[in-house]
């Protein structure tokens, strides 16, 4: 069976990116910029040269929703940075005498079923749990976007091939494939990682494809080629620039899945493993003295809830400043 | 149109050949021997020789490969090691509890998003649009499982409205297949409903500012009539698309909030197998999935391009 | 809708019996009468889905409680001191060597499909398991020939004397009696044909459904079936109760214990069970070899916190394997949990601290998950940083068979002999023996205790067998837990048992 290369530069303007035969494999939750909209014929005007920092910090804080939620994350991000010393006691300081205190002044959100202090695993929770996020996106990050830059720079059967690939990774079920992949490798944090970031690399190869898509036949692409510029040094210099704003927007939305999926698959026992303090085991194991003692799962789950928000909030934002044309493939692949 | 389908349909089985490869050697690549598991922990040598041998697993690797995807090409996906029964009447006997799920949280979302994301878009920066914008972040931010287990602790428990879990076909008791659905659907469906809210905000936003629109706007078409005629038309490709996908995700079981409801679905049937290195019903199991969200795909992909004829190359 | 079909059901199960009786009356008053709907059938809710329904092949616990009421062995654990007696055979005789055992069969007993039960059926049967070596073949080693004598009479020659043979063929369902060319004519995994009270009706992805066989050789079942519904969170199976959703469970979550007990919308019941959970250590893997290392750590764990933790209290500590209730109960424990003393052991060892020890739990059983993690914060103390390891079932039972482990925690349920507690696991090469111990003296106990008939004399050798084992912390034993089962209120004729077989026939709704 011979499948149909991808169409080379769009004639009229419409990148191909954004054409409907890239449907079959979209994200269960895609963004509507990555199909045709209406509006498809107006897309391939020339692009503003790459928005620098500052600016983007300054459109940023802006936003107040967006404003806030990064200075949350940051704080977030901290405690992990320093949990040791901010925990009140260790993580598994056990105290089967002391199980299942409500919250109150000793223990300000009551102890677990080993006599544990919640709030201490929250925080020295914060940094398994922002840890095996952060390495999942920045695996998925690395493969994804070679692979969606190799695809969408050469186009022909290099994209075929590679996105071929892709799309059969895409056509697993989320969770399931995240599932095979930790029972071949077995559970804990870096596997964890690992098959999160499986689930994600398609998603990041796409979204890359379309914005290097979009690009490559940009003015200043087609003229550096023309003067003789190296493929190495196109890609680099102008093609992977010009096309990051999605790819980083893309990154803080995944962020904010790759903790949910950390979460849903420590609660299925499958992630991190006891003793160490992860978000989402804490709230399966709180999940059995959820009418006993609901503090246990419940401030996890809070805590889990609060800092995918606070990611998807500066994600939201990320995408008004950097990608007007929400080509970003949204979330939802890792639920 | 004829040549784009092909091509199309083609691809999709190029990729579902590629995931049967996969799959099979995920599968197989997963440490934990099936017999022992079967066999518990008291047993002898000539005990664990009989059932490898019946079970086929002491064949070539190549060979199981080649005979299981010859025979799931005619329908047989084998025998569950775990029961010993058919894996197709394995996922038949599941399949009700998950289409049944699916199609309502599709509901719930639908019934959901739709008028907010139009009502959002039509008043932006109104509290409407804001509530949208809060519900939406709510649910793509807010563990499943741990809504549902709060659900559980409040209407099972406290108040004691509705059964923790379980399923019963509609056929046998219609009160309790409905008081079973509601908290599972209300789930999956808010988190559903807060991706297609957001898809659907953008598109009538889009469709707003599209040309025509503004056209018909310009002639002075009455609002109402522009709305319904142009602006929630234009919308409502955008949306089939998303509708489409969500549907092939919440089939392909929503592993956690099964487990979460005692929901006797598709995923829970193969977490299960995973367990029990079920290779039989776990690649049966994924294969079917990945069918389902490629024909679904392909299925929407082929009713745009019915549908806008722009798209057709 | 709901009536006309189960109307349709009744009928068809009519005709099927008639046919099969050769015309006697059939009552079709009795069937029908339970007409009502499910006023008179009982729910209960257990953890998981049968695996499957073959007997003879499955080694599931959520199968066997819903075989235990299904199928019948030649003879049953009594209910309240588990010792055997009758059931389809009603009586036995053994011969001066003990090597021949004649077993007399009841009498009008039939199976679910109508047809005469005899002994053909019962040489069919355990034919069946060793000849096909299915998981229970073990049980038969010392037996050389099964025959029948008559259709009444089987009669087992063995090669050695085999004192606790009855606790072999009917400690437990795993050795039900089917109908002579059963595993031909049927699909075993999904049909069930026995003797039991009740007759399997369906099962599927949420519940076994059975119903009440009319003429069930033990008398008049009291209620007209029973349903199995599948409720795997212990909360949502307590609350189902709470709610009147079900009427019996054994699936209770053991912190809720306390608050139960003086609730008055569900009645709890609990007593302590055959089952023991225990630490081993790998031989082959230094320095768990080492004698005083093992008696050091099982200095330094605090059995009653670990059963605390892990049990709320529904458990008893225990230094040796075999439960108080027992008559081969051993009342020794030399173990005193002591850090200090635990540390000089270690010390005396002359091993280097800190050790680190990889212990192998399972999810499986999410009580070793909290007692390994109970364990790792006694061994801290003593310089052994415990690495707990949770594997899915399946890598759990590899790695184990390929002694791929520092150690692991599990239990053994079910037991009922003392050679069920103690041989294969303690017996130099024993086939259960994963941690390599080799002790000849234990050996010779265990093999004298195997065939010793006189049971004072046959208690002793295994408390010397015990005591052996548990100084040379080949296990390090941990506790007893209790079986914890709750019902609603008014509830009757149901017998909590301790070897956890769940049997309905006498159960009487409120």
């Amino acid at each position: 069976m011979s499948v149909q290369p991808t169409p080379g530069p769009p004639p009229g303007g419409t990148p191909p990116a954004e054409t409907p035969s890239e449907t079959p494999a979209e994200t269960p939750s895609e963004a509507p910029g990555g199909s045709p909209g209406p509006a498809g014929g107006r897309t391939a005007t020339l692009r503003p040269a790459r928005p620098r920092w500052r600016e983007t910090l300054r459109l940023l804080a802006g936003n107040p929703t967006a404003a806030v939620a990064a200075v949350l994350l940051l704080l977030i991000v901290l405690v992990a940075v320093f949990d040791e010393p901010l925990a009140p006691q260790g993580a598994n300081e056990i105290d089967v005498a002391g199980r299942l205190q409500p919250p109150g002044l000793e223990h300000p959100f009551g102890t677990d079923d080993l006599g544990r202090d919640v709030l201490s695993r929250i925080i020295l929770g914060a940094s398994v749990s922002l840890r095996v996020g952060f390495l999942a996106v920045l695996i998925a990050l690395v493969v994804g976007s070679t692979i969606g830059l190799l695809a969408g720079f050469y186009g022909r059967w290099v994209d075929d091939v590679l996105m071929r690939v892709m799309d059969m990774l895409f056509a697993f079920p989320a969770v399931l494939l995240a599932i095979a992949v930790l029972a071949v490798r077995g559970p804990g944090s870096g596997n964890t990682a690992l098959a999160i970031a499986v689930v994600y690399v398609p998603i990041f190869a796409r979204v890359t494809r379309a914005s290097v898509l979009g690009v490559r036949e940009e003015v200043y692409v087609r003229a550096s080629r023309s003067v003789g510029a190296g493929d190495l040094r196109l890609l680099t210099r102008h093609v992977l620039p010009n096309a990051a704003p999605p790819i980083i927007v893309q990154t803080s939305i995944s962020l904010a899945f790759a903790v949910l999926a950390e979460a849903a698959l420590s609660f299925l026992g499958l992630g991190t493993q006891p003793p160490n303090p992860s978000w989402g085991l804490m709230l399966a194991e709180g999940r059995g003295y959820i009418e006993l003692a609901w503090w246990i799962a419940f401030f996890p789950g809070m805590a889990i809830f609060l800092t995918v928000l606070c990611f998807n909030l500066l994600g939201d934002g990320l995408r008004d400043v950097l990608d007007p044309r929400q080509r970003t493939l949204m979330g939802g692949g890792g639920r | 149109m004829t040549g784009y389908l092909l091509r199309r349909t083609g691809q999709s089985a190029v990729v579902l050949a590629g995931v049967s490869v996969i799959v099979f050697a995920l599968v197989h690549l997963v440490p934990g021997d099936p017999v022992r598991l079967a066999l518990g922990t008291r047993f002898d040598q000539a005990t664990y020789d009989a059932l490898l041998a019946r079970s086929g697993l002491d064949q070539p690797l190549v060979q199981q490969f080649f005979g299981w995807a010859g025979r799931a090409l005619t329908g047989d996906l084998g025998v569950s090691f775990r029961s010993g029964d058919p894996v197709t009447l394995l996922i038949l006997e599941r399949l009700p509890a998950t289409v049944t799920l699916a199609f309502a949280s599709l509901l719930v979302a639908l019934l959901i998003a739709v008028p907010l994301g139009t009502v959002s878009a039509l008043r932006p920066r109104t509290v409407v649009d804001r509530a949208a914008t809060v519900f939406s972040q709510f649910g793509i931010s807010v563990p499943d499982f741990w809504m549902g287990i709060v659900l559980i602790l409040v209407f099972a428990g406290t108040l004691g409205w509705l059964p923790t879990g379980g399923y019963v076909p509609l056929g046998e008791d219609p009160l309790g297949w409905l008081q079973r659905l509601i908290m599972p659907a209300v789930v999956t469906g808010v988190v559903s409903g807060s991706v297609i809210t957001r898809f659907v905000r953008s598109s009538v936003l889009e469709a707003l500012g599209s040309d025509h629109v503004r056209t018909a706007e310009a002639k002075g078409l009455p609002r109402r009539q522009v709305l319904t005629w142009h602006v929630l038309r234009n919308a409502l490709l955008p949306l089939v698309t998303v509708t489409g996908v969500q549907l092939a995700y919440l089939l392909s079981g929503v592993v956690v909030v099964e487990i979460v409801f005692a929901w006797p679905g598709l995923g829970q049937l193969a977490l299960q197998s995973v367990q029990a290195r079920d290779y039989p019903v776990l690649q049966g199991a994924i294969l079917l999935f990945a069918l389902v969200f490629l024909v679904i795909n392909l299925l929407v992909d082929l009713l745009y391009t019915a549908i806008d004829p722009r798209i057709r190359r | 809708m709901r009536s006309t079909r189960l109307l349709a059901l009744t009928a068809a199960g009519a005709l099927a019996v008639s046919a099969c009786s050769g015309g006697e009356g059939v009552d079709t008053g009795t069937g029908g009468g339970g007409g009502g709907g499910g006023e008179n059938t009982l729910v209960a809710a257990v953890a998981a889905q049968p695996d499957q329904l073959d007997p003879h092949v499955t080694t599931a616990y959520p199968s066997f409680q819903v075989l235990e009421n299904v199928y019948d062995t030649l003879v049953v654990p009594n209910a309240e001191d588990l010792t055997m007696e009758p059931s389809l055979a009603e009586s036995w005789e053994t011969s001066e060597d003990g090597l021949t055992w004649t077993f007399t069969l009841r009498e009008g007993v039939t199976f679910h499909d109508g047809s005469e039960f005899d002994s053909a059926d019962v040489v069919y049967s355990y034919n069946r398991i060793i000849d096909e070596d299915l998981s229970n073949a073990y049980r038969f080693a010392t037996v050389e020939s099964i025959e029948a004598d008559g259709p009444q009479t089987v009669v087992m020659t063995l090669g050695q004397q085999t004192p606790n043979l009855l606790e072999r063929i009917g400690a437990f369902k795993g050795m039900s009696i089917i109908p002579e060319g059963a595993a031909d004519e049927l699909d075993l995994t999904i049909e069930a044909v026995g003797t039991g009270p009740f007759q399997l009706e369906s099962s599927d992805a949420s519940s076994t459904v059975l119903t009440a066989y009319p003429d069930y050789w033990g008398g008049d079942v009291t209620v007209d079936g029973v349903e199995f519904r599948y409720i795997t969170e212990p909360a949502a199976a307590l609350t189902a109760l709470q709610n009147g959703e079900v009427q019996w469970t054994d699936n209770v979550p053991p912190q809720q214990i306390q608050a139960l007990e003086g609730e008055q919308a569900v009645e709890l019941a609990a007593t302590p069970s055959v089952d023991y959970w225990y630490l081993s250590m790998n031989y082959d893997r230094e320095p768990w070899g080492n004698r005083d290392v093992r008696r050091a750590i099982a200095t330094a764990i605090d059995r009653e916190a670990v059963a605390e933790a892990a049990k709320f209290g529904a458990a008893r500590a225990n230094q040796t394997a075999i439960p108080e209730d027992s008559f081969f109960y051993y009342d020794y424990a030399p173990y005193q949990a002591d850090p200090e003393a635990a540390r000089q052991l270690l010390e005396g060892a002359g091993v280097q601290t800190p050790l680190t020890m990889g212990l192998m739990v399972t999810d499986e059983f999410p009580e070793t998950v909290t007692a390994a993690q109970v364990i790792a914060s006694q061994l801290e103390p003593i310089g052994i940083t415990v690495e707990v390891q949770n594997e899915d079932f399946a890598t759990w039972l590899s790695r184990q068979g390929d002694g791929d482990f520092d150690a692991f925690l599990l239990g053994w349920l079910g037991n009922l002999d003392p050679a069920a507690y103690y041989q294969e696991q303690h017996i130099t090469d024993g086939s259960n023996n994963y941690q390599g111990y080799s002790n000849p003296e234990v050996d010779r106990l265990l093999q004298e205790g195997a065939a010793e008939t006189d049971q004072d004399a046959r208690k002793q050798i295994y408390d010397q067998a015990a005591q052996l084992i548990v100084d040379d912390a080949s296990y390090v034993y941990l506790y007893n837990p209790d079986v914890v089962q709750a019902w609603t209120p008014g509830l009757q004729g149901y017998q909590i048992r301790a070897d956890k077989a769940i049997n309905f026939e006498s159960v009487q709704l409120p």
